[in-house]
């Protein structure tokens, strides 16, 4: 296709004289020659509309003839409509003459192609809001209404029938989001989610636009309850959830005072956790979610004093057993343990160290300090006291036991060297 | 530096080729190799999880099969701890009745009990360091060999003390208050680090790797030691040893009896079993200054 002359679609409407395609094959020709008839009759019958369209397709449903007359296999493909897929598609039931106006009678010098807004303005009006139609207006290609729902093959969308064409649409995104392209055996990538499950097909917005679905404050409610209504509910209880929103879950304290600093501390969303085109995979589904890593973004002194202690420690070494944040604190209701709904509130713990893991557990044993931390003398004295003398027995053992060591190791080698002469002079 | 004389044996317990007599009876060595085998179990699965930032940690921990199974083999090593030092203190009781002197198996140079003496082996020993005197003459058991001992049973109480209280936290819980189990996990994890330390340094050294030593002393395994090695080690009782070595040659061991020299296949496999737990204990402390180096 390459190699062959461009001509553009308006040389070939507008002027006859640089057709090149009437010396082919007399049957051709008669050919042409029928369907200019038809084209003749069909433009005097206003009102007619399958006849209409029946004398647009005479022409461009024929690739063959548009070749010749375009001269060129590329030009005659833009100009070229499949009858059949246009009457499949949903706009099976419009006639060519309610987008592309102008056209009157042969040849038509002046046809214009009415926008898709004139029908489609609920879908119109969200795209020019989006970053589609800011990258469009930038220039870039490759984001306008036709590149993604097709020209003449425009799908039908849930409005039609119900159900949308999720391959396809996935099919349409990956076209330019190749790097965001979900693997394979991922639940999102299923027919069922796609792109459009989590993203706005029309007012697609970046996750830093505050009026994007995927943005923080929304990405609950307007990305992931659809279907995953459960999480969601729970959530709106969670500490993390009330501090996105504004609100306080801790009597006293501003809602985003976290380390005192809201900008480098951002409360979390949901893809926070769970990650998003990259975490969501079943290889890393909720159950193998690294948490000590994802809650120690923030919470960096809990899992320190975490991969202290046994759960911590098996846990790092590939233990599913030990326990890690969400088995004590909770996946989605997490809490302060001053909160009396917090699942470490003290009157809670038998229960949440109970659970699946410990048995006849007492007030006495929730009484242990999982996230004790040795070097904090004021909150934590019997683990600060334990590491001291611990410490201090290590190194005065090793101290002592070091030098003496160390001494006898010089008294032999000095023996041995003050003998070795002797021995070669013997 | 000449070779000249007889050729030194790889294990110095049999320095002198000879006559040889009894040190340690069958129990003592059967003891001590379960001493060996459940302390080697009990480190190797317990340090990945002390240091579980170190980078050998993940696949040491893969090795043995999960932290689950590692936790098992752990109990196992425990089991066998307290099944050795249960024995053991039998084994003194019964040995008390049945000995007629049992002064002397409480008090002076052939009791494992400590001593004034040893103090003042002490201050021998660092005299003779710079110069200033002899060695001093150890009784049976030196004072290092006494500390060796009794470390065990102090380490068994503490190790394994706070390891019960880790091991079936919900029945303490019953009688400890909840910070108990803070203590417990501090308490195991760095006596652990200082029994495994001192046994792979110290003890390694004093016994093993002291010039006069080196390579290998063995008589824990074979049970018996030269009359020249009993007069370098433990010249206080020498005198004793010597005053009966023209006894006929007791098969059974008996303290300071003639012994029969081992057989070159006992003292290859003292070698081999040696030379193994010497070579895996250096690799551990390699392992565990590694993981101290790079990560807390």
């Amino acid at each position: 296709m390459n190699g062959l002359p461009s001509t553009s679609p308006a040389t070939l409407m507008g002027r006859p004289r640089a057709w090149s395609g009437w010396g082919g094959a007399p049957g051709t020709s008669w050919a042409v020659l029928a369907a200019l008839v038809v084209v003749l009759l069909g433009s005097g019958q206003a009102g007619a509309q399958q006849g209409s369209d029946a004398a647009c397709l005479a022409c461009h449903g024929e690739p063959e003839l548009l070749r010749q007359r375009a001269g060129s296999r590329a030009e005659a493909l833009a100009l070229h409509v499949d009858g059949r897929i246009l009457a499949a598609s949903a706009h099976g039931g419009t006639t060519c003459g309610e987008c592309h106006t102008g056209v009157q009678g042969y040849p038509h010098p002046n046809p214009v192609t009415e926008t898709c807004a004139s029908c489609h303005q609920s879908a119109d009006d969200p795209w020019r809001s989006g970053v589609h139609a800011e990258i469009t207006d930038e220039g870039h290609p490759g984001a306008e209404c036709v590149d993604c729902h097709g020209v003449h093959d425009v799908a039908f969308t849930s409005d039609t029938l119900g159900v949308p064409d999720i391959p396809r649409m996935n099919t349409e995104c990956a076209s330019c989001h190749v790097e965001n392209v979900l693997p394979p055996g991922d639940p999102h990538a299923a027919d069922t989610v796609g792109c459009y499950g989590c993203h706005a097909p029309h007012a697609t917005r970046t996750v830093d636009d505050p009026l994007s679905r995927l943005a923080p404050e929304n990405q609950a409610e307007q990305a992931c309850e659809r279907c995953h209504t459960e999480e969601v509910e729970l959530v709106r209880t969670d500490v993390h959830y009330a501090a996105l929103h504004g609100v306080s879950a801790r009597a006293g304290r501003p809602a985003r005072e976290l380390h005192g600093d809201a900008e480098e501390h951002e409360p979390p969303a949901c893809v926070d956790c769970h990650g998003g085109h990259e975490l969501a995979g079943p290889e890393t589904a909720l159950a193998t979610i690294d948490e000590a890593a994802v809650c120690g973004e923030c919470h960096e002194e809990q899992v320190e004093s975490f991969a202290d202690s046994y759960h911590g420690q098996a846990t790092a070494l590939g233990s599913t057993v030990a326990a890690t944040c969400s088995d004590c604190h909770t996946g989605h209701t997490v809490l302060p343990k001053d909160n009396e709904a917090s699942s470490v509130h003290p009157a809670a713990l038998l229960e949440t160290c109970a659970g699946e893991c410990h048995d006849n557990v007492t007030a006495s044993f929730t009484a242990f300090q999982p996230h004790a931390n040795h070097h904090d003398r004021e909150t934590y004295p019997y683990a600060w006291w334990s590491y001291r003398l611990m410490t201090g027995l290590l190194v005065c053992t090793f101290g002592v036991f070091g030098l003496h060591t160390a001494m006898w190791l010089g008294r032999l080698a000095v023996d041995g060297l003050r003998a070795a002469p002797r021995e070669e002079g013997s | 530096m000449s070779h000249s004389g007889p050729r030194v044996p790889m294990d110095s317990a049999q320095r002198g080729g000879g006559p040889f007599v009894w040190r340690f009876n069958r129990f003592h060595r059967w003891t001590h190799a379960v001493v060996i085998i459940s302390f080697f179990l009990l480190v190797i699965t317990g340090m990945p999880l002390r240091f579980s930032c170190a980078v050998w940690a993940d696949s040491l921990m893969r090795a043995l099969g999960g932290v689950e199974m590692a936790g098992l083999l752990h109990r196992i090593g425990a089991g066998l701890t307290f099944g050795y030092f249960g024995a053991h203190v039998l084994y003194l009781i019964v040995a008390f009745v049945r000995t007629e002197d049992r002064m002397r198996h409480l008090w002076g140079k052939d009791s494992i009990v400590p001593h004034p003496r040893d103090l003042s082996d002490i201050v021998a020993q660092i005299r003779w360091y710079f110069g200033r005197g002899e060695r001093p003459a150890f009784g049976r058991y030196s004072y290092m060999e006494k500390f060796d001992y009794f470390a065990v049973f102090w380490g068994v109480a503490i190790i394994g003390g706070s390891g019960l209280i880790l091991w079936f936290p919900e029945f303490f819980a019953g009688i400890l208050p909840g910070w108990t189990f803070n203590v417990a996990a501090i308490v195991h994890a760095d006596e652990a680090l200082l029994a495994t330390g001192f046994i792979f340094t110290i003890h390694f050294f004093h016994v093993h790797m002291r010039p006069d030593k080196f390579p290998l002393d063995a008589v824990m395994f074979t049970g018996r030691a030269t009359l020249e090695y009993m007069e370098e080690e433990h010249a206080g009782i020498v005198d004793d040893i010597r005053s009966g070595i023209d006894r006929p040659v007791a098969n059974t061991p008996v303290a300071d009896a003639p012994a029969p020299p081992p057989t070159r296949r006992q003292t290859l496999w003292a070698a081999v079993l040696g030379f193994a737990a010497l070579g895996v204990g250096f690799a551990l402390i390699g392992m565990i200054l590694w993981a101290v180096t790079y990560c807390a």
